[in-house]
């Protein structure tokens, strides 16, 4: 009976201490306030879908610079978006922050699932993009990570001044080195996804459609020309199952150049798993860029060390460490991006993804007319 | 004894001989090429055309035996499936007998919703399923995997069971029970030896479903429990790095191969001579 008793007690004191801790208003408080606050809360979970083993090392410097501890879960983004989703209701849930697709943000917002907006409270929200790959949060998620897209290529098997630059030139290439150029299936990595969407937009004409919102069928009447051009070529290309099967598959020997993510590449090289000697460039015909998100849930309980760490991820310091260390693309403009594998002349190449409605019709008629 | 034909023996050495062939490039070859990739130095990348890595070191092994929480994911998941298999089969033996032994109305359309949850999407199940746990304040990672697991894997079991239930002979309860035995008697001399293999293929089956299950020990688990998959997931995806993910399946490949091996001794007993007293 005792131990009820004091069981009781001491849930009804730690529920009142939870709900102190939380009830907070970021908005109605001064930044340093809000870093007081943050210190209190002493750890966060920061939930990132890729590279998890390197950010927790760079992590380490929040740490030491704050006292807050980082713990970065093992996952992957479904993995990740299912458990925002199936703790949505909970009043404290166990994401802090969290890495996400752009296109993910919509349903998200819809089921207020984003604390928002954030670029109300962040001391430099005015130099971070809110809109990524025709994604526009409204503050409710800043950009912390700049990925590209273009070509990676073996220099000990490709001649560098003859790197195709042209669409014609590319498909000229494809029919001197047979097999030599590998695709990845866009269903299972974006490069694959960026370079047949490049392909449309080279064959066919861009339109300013594919960038914008909402579907029509008459804009991809002409995208027959496209896979003609890829079953001219089918004998020719390498499909490959992934966007990290390619780069495997560029490593052995077996293709020598093919569509890939700038900081996928750098990402491997420092971990070993594919040889330095692999080289990436961005040709003049275009190839797409694009990034990821960082927000935080509406229910996490530690909102103050959660605005802290995004401050601290998304700043001019922290994005120069990433372009050092994975190659992403600085999304502050005060970062330094000259440790990229592309030189900013070859970045003035990097062009849009499509909204998510061409970009999935896209995958879907690749599908149909050429893997099928 | 079978009589002996004239290329017999040739044909006894020729069919080892090829099962040899094959198994060395089923099995071997990948498992060979995976501890080689598993001892590629991680500074000296192993690329065309050099036909072997240029350094070897078991600096892989180290860096994901200290990184990658593998120790903790293997506890886990080993702790948490033979508490599924148990409960599971527990859980489902009533309505395996159910199924296997006796007629009643709405039988078949009861077999169907027990299959239910076979046909629905795991990402489904694991989502909504761990809403509903959460929602219920049934979110104690630990116990919320247990139960997730076990209601993931009762289908199984209970397909499996019944089917056991059933082949039971009545001619040998019907002895059982003119011999005087009891119910008990009668459970333990004729039922348990021919549920035998199904008990274990339950368990099995069990055990399998709750090592290899993501979405549910994800969603409940993170980031206080991790569990073998959540591992897997996160080498073999984006973050590929065929080394790591070949230390990885080296790895968890050791306590799969002793869980077959007792599986196997445990499977030794001829149950079939067990049941019917036919050596």
């Amino acid at each position: 009976m005792m131990n009820k008793t004091l069981t009781a007690i001491a849930a009804t004191v730690a529920l009142g201490l939870t709900t102190q801790a939380s009830a907070y208003d970021l908005k109605e408080m001064q930044w340093n306030q809000i870093v007081e606050q943050a210190q209190k809360e002493k750890a966060i979970n920061v939930y990132v879908w890729y590279f998890q083993p390197r950010f927790r090392t760079i992590f380490k410097d929040f740490e030491d610079k704050y006292g807050i501890k980082v713990r970065v879960p093992n996952s992957n983004e479904k993995g990740n978006i299912n458990k925002l989703i199936a703790e949505g209701k909970r009043s404290a849930g166990k994401i802090d922050v969290m890495a996400i697709d752009a296109a993910r943000m919509p349903s998200l917002m819809q089921n207020n699932l984003v604390y928002g907006p954030i670029t109300d409270v962040l001391p430099d929200a005015a130099k971070l993009k809110t809109k990524l790959n025709g994604v526009e949060t409204g503050g409710y998620a800043v950009s912390f990570w700049g990925n590209q897209t273009g070509f990676a290529y073996d220099p000990s098997r490709v001649n560098e001044k003859e790197l195709p630059q042209s669409f014609d030139a590319l498909g000229k290439w494809i029919s001197d080195n047979p097999y030599a150029f590998g695709v990845n299936d866009p269903n299972k990595g974006g490069a694959g996804n960026a370079f047949i969407q490049r392909a449309i937009t080279n064959m066919t004409g861009d339109n300013e459609a594919y960038y914008a919102t909402g579907f029509d069928a008459k804009n991809t009447t002409k995208w027959s020309e496209v896979w003609t051009w890829f079953d001219k070529h089918s004998d020719e290309i390498t499909i490959t199952s992934s966007n990290a099967d390619s780069l495997t598959r560029m490593n052995d020997g077996e293709i020598s150049m093919a569509p890939a993510w700038e900081d996928h590449l750098k990402g491997l090289q420092a971990q070993g798993a594919i040889t330095p000697r692999i080289k990436f460039y961005i040709p003049e015909f275009g190839m797409p860029g694009g990034g990821n998100m960082i927000m935080m849930p509406a229910n996490t309980s530690k909102k103050a060390a959660s605005m802290l760490f995004i401050n601290w991820i998304t700043s001019a310091e922290v994005q120069t460490r990433f372009n050092e260390v994975f190659g992403s693309a600085p999304q502050h403009p005060d970062a330094d991006d000259s440790k990229a594998l592309v030189s900013q002349e070859q970045r003035q190449f990097s062009k849009s993804f499509f909204t998510a409605d061409y970009a999935t019709k896209a995958k879907k008629a690749f599908t149909e007319n050429v893997l099928m | 004894m079978t009589a002996q034909t004239k290329n017999g023996g040739l044909i006894h050495k020729l069919s080892i001989g090829f099962f040899i062939i094959i198994n060395f490039f089923w099995i071997g070859v990948p498992f060979l090429m995976a501890l080689l990739w598993s001892l590629v130095d991680p500074k000296h990348p192993w690329s065309y055309p050099d036909m072997f890595p240029k350094v070897l070191s078991f600096g892989r092994w180290e860096q994901m035996w200290e990184t990658s929480g593998l120790v903790e994911a293997l506890t886990n998941s080993y702790t948490i499936a033979p508490l599924v298999a148990l409960f599971t089969v527990i859980l489902a033996l009533p309505t395996a007998y159910a199924f296997g032994r006796i007629e009643f109305r709405g039988k078949k359309l009861a077999e169907v919703v027990v299959l239910l949850p076979l046909i629905m999407p795991g990402m489904i199940i694991g989502v909504f399923f761990s809403s509903m746990l959460i929602s219920l304040e049934l979110s104690e990672p630990f116990w919320g995997i247990v139960i997730g697991h076990t209601v993931l894997a009762l289908p199984y079991a209970i397909r499996i069971l019944s089917a056991s239930f059933n082949s039971v002979p009545q001619d040998l309860i019907d002895a059982s029970k003119d011999l005087g035995g009891s119910s008990f008697t009668t459970f333990r001399h004729v039922f348990m030896p021919m549920l035998k293999p199904g008990l274990l293929a339950s368990l099995i089956f069990c055990l399998v479903i709750s090592i290899e299950e993501f979405n549910i020990a994800f969603v409940l688990g993170s980031p206080d429990i991790t569990t073998v998959p959540t591992i897997l997931y996160s080498y073999l995806g984006y973050s590929f790095i065929r080394p790591n993910a070949a230390v990885i399946s080296l790895i968890l490949v050791i306590p799969n191969v002793i869980l077959m091996l007792v599986i196997e001794r445990l499977l030794k007993g001829n149950y079939l001579a067990e049941s019917t007293g036919k050596a």
